[in-house]
């Protein structure tokens, strides 16, 4: 069978780009191959590389055909990456990681205490955003396609931890001296959501460290 | 092909790649559609469409895992099954054989006088 030069890979590679829209690398060298190896069998039965490589292309569903395949690619891989965060999540249930945070908290509790109403709420509002900041070390981390969808996702999962931000702003009480107070239920609100959001931040800052490529993730 | 053999074909896609991966040890994409042809003289035909989501999915699953190579001057990924996809075809199989075997008594159940 004739094998394609490297003009010819480039010009079909180009099609994938510009006429189905393929933006994720390990799934466009899939299809290249595919299409290409199409265009090959074509090629051998006599056809001009522009008659064989329409008929390829045509064979596998057009441009509408493929993007499908890209659709279809980024829901398995989302799901997968949804899957494993819920796993990770599901390890933490555990007693010595329960147990061991409720007592990170209450030594929290005794640290706030002490601390002057300003640093207080600073250390609140630091644990708080750390899932923002496991979004950061995520997007730094994104080498390919697939770590693309990661980051995708983590950014979604941040914004909770913004939303309860603005939840506890939103809540907020100023005495007449302007300092704030809290109601005893708010605090153990704010202590339960600083909580899960410092679980949160480490459950994403490990979603960071996997890869979504090589290695299947149920085996 | 017609539209029933397409819907039965949809429906038992991952066993048939379970099963092709389990005879042979690696299969690319363009591979797996032309050995169903051939297995089936051309009746059955495997589409892109259908085959690469099918492919993401069982690789999401655990039970394929990948490796690529390149051939000539483009990359090629071969699929294998896990030891998970090895229990996973024997099972999967042995369900629609099952599943097929009542079909057929139902397709061949004779007019009640």
């Amino acid at each position: 069978m004739a094998t394609l030069s490297t003009k010819q890979l480039d010009a079909l590679r180009h099609d994938l780009r510009s006429l189905a829209d393929i933006k994720y690398v390990h799934l466009q060298e899939e299809l290249l191959d595919h299409y290409a190896t199409l265009t090959e069998a074509n090629v051998a039965t006599g056809q001009s590389f522009y008659e064989a490589s329409t008929a390829a292309w045509l064979a596998m569903g057009n441009g509408k055909g493929i993007q499908q395949i890209q659709d279809d690619y980024e829901t398995v891989t989302k799901q997968q990456i949804k899957a494993r965060h819920k796993e990770i999540i599901r390890s933490y249930l555990h007693w010595p990681t329960v147990v061991t945070t409720l007592l990170v908290g209450i030594l929290l509790v005794c640290g706030l205490m002490l601390l002057p109403m300003m640093a207080a709420k600073v250390l609140v509002y630091c644990l708080v955003a750390s899932p923002t900041v496991a979004a950061g070390i995520s997007y730094y981390r994104r080498k390919d396609s697939h770590q693309e969808l990661a980051w995708q996702f983590i950014s979604q999962r941040t914004n909770w931890a913004t939303c309860l931000l603005n939840l506890f702003n939103l809540f907020n009480m100023q005495s007449k001296d302007g300092a704030t107070i809290y109601s005893p239920t708010q605090i153990a609100l704010l202590l339960i959501s600083t909580g899960a959001c410092f679980l949160l931040a480490v459950s994403l800052a490990q979603l960071t460290r996997e890869h979504f490529y090589h290695k299947p993730l149920f085996s | 092909m017609n539209s029933t053999t397409q819907h039965v074909l949809k429906g038992s896609l991952s066993v048939i790649i379970l099963k092709l991966l389990e005879d042979r040890e690696r299969m690319y994409g363009y591979e797996i559609t032309q050995q169903v042809k051939a297995l089936t003289a051309g009746e059955m035909a495997i589409t892109e469409g259908a085959l690469y989501p099918a492919l993401h999915k069982l690789e999401a699953e655990g039970l394929l895992t990948t490796e690529t190579e390149v051939v000539d001057g483009r990359a090629r990924k071969y699929y294998s099954l896990t030891k998970d996809g090895q229990q996973q075809s024997v099972s999967r199989t042995s369900e629609l054989r099952a599943f097929m075997e009542n079909l057929n008594t139902i397709l061949n159940l004779k007019p009640a006088i």
